[in-house]
């Protein structure tokens, strides 16, 4: 396995746990948007550059401001 | 792998039991990682029965991928061929995906609007 | 958010996305990207830009009940390009069997109904992530000063 493959993967479980584990809910929906970039570059990595434009643009943009357009509505802290 | 039909029928309802059944303490924590166990070994056995990335004899490399990839740009037009098969081989299917995004919007609204 | 610095930024970056958006709804059928992923990065500039100046101000570019209606007719437009292969003396949704097939592969006009499909969709995703947002931050009383 190339070294960035293996950075990018552990950043990805790393992310992942970290979205879980966090209890600032904005802070989790930020670090959620850099799960879905560093998803997207692995995406265009796997040779899938449909999938990886789709994923920058709805995971890591859309996804975030709906997700910030709920919390303001609601409570920041879990 | 074969795993025994009884046994995976056993496992859900010891689930089920585990989870909503049985109070907390110690023995739950117990019989919960023990379930945990058991499905990751199911789940690392099914990985590890998957074909190996970009080997020649992967079902994903069978006829019909050279069918698409050689006879898209003459049967479509589209040298993207996976744009070919969303919105020309399955063009029903993306009319589903439109009728999804429809029905979420209507769902949004209907619960944002009721006040 | 009254930023100068986010709003400067955004009045210059807000057309360039839009550009970007419309390149990938257009070249769906030649480079990687298609209907739903040109359709996200339309959305997310007009969101941007409602995010940076204001919602009204955004509401005035897209209003609600012309985001609704462009909602709607995306998916009106999809079904009739595809009463279009039937009404041609084919199958619901046929593409070249109907005779919709023109231009070389490679160009742009080429494909026949693929560009028109990817333009509904295009439009169809980017008003609908339009009016969620809009809906989703809209407020009774403060008109939308949220984080």
């Amino acid at each position: 396995m190339p070294l960035l493959d293996f950075f990018l993967l552990s950043f990805l479980i790393v992310s992942a746990v970290a979205v879980a584990r966090t209890r600032d809910l904005l802070s989790a929906v930020i670090i959620f948007a850099a799960y879905s970039l560093v998803m997207a570059i692995i995406w265009q990595m796997l040779g899938a550059p449909d999938v990886a434009i789709t994923e920058a643009a709805l995971g890591a943009g859309v996804t975030t401001f709906l997700f910030l357009a709920t919390i303001s509505k609601t409570q920041r802290l879990e | 792998m074969e795993v025994n039909p009884y046994v995976a029928v056993g496992i859900l309802l010891l689930m089920a039991y585990v989870f909503f059944y049985l109070p907390a303490g110690y023995i739950r924590h117990v019989l919960i990682v023990l379930l945990v166990f058991i499905i990751g070994y199911a789940l690392v056995m099914t990985v590890s029965e998957m074909p190996t990335f970009g080997a020649v004899d992967t079902p994903a490399h069978n006829v019909v991928p050279e069918r698409y990839l050689g006879r898209a740009p003459e049967e479509t037009g589209a040298v993207n061929v996976v744009t070919a098969i969303i919105t020309d081989y399955r063009a029903f299917d993306t009319l589903g995906e439109v009728v999804v995004l429809f029905v979420a919007i209507v769902a949004a609204l209907s619960n944002l609007k009721a006040r | 958010m009254k930023d100068i610095v986010i709003r400067t930024v955004c009045r210059v970056i807000v057309p360039f996305v839009q550009v970007y958006g419309l390149y990938v709804i257009f070249h769906g059928h030649l480079s990687p990207g298609g209907g739903f992923a040109g359709g996200a990065i339309l959305g997310s500039s007009m969101v941007l830009f409602a995010l940076s100046f204001h919602l009204e101000a955004g509401a005035q570019k897209l209003g609600h009940e012309t985001s609704s209606y462009l909602e709607s007719g995306g998916g009106i437009w999809y079904i009739l390009i595809g009463l279009l292969g039937l009404a041609l003396g084919s199958n619901f949704l046929t593409n070249r069997a109907a005779g919709l097939g023109f231009g070389l592969p490679g160009q742009l006009f080429s494909g026949g109904m693929i560009f028109l499909l990817s333009l509904g969709i295009g439009v169809k995703v980017a008003s609908t992530m339009f009016t969620l947002f809009y809906n989703l931050s809209e407020e009774e009383g403060s008109g939308g000063d949220h984080q």
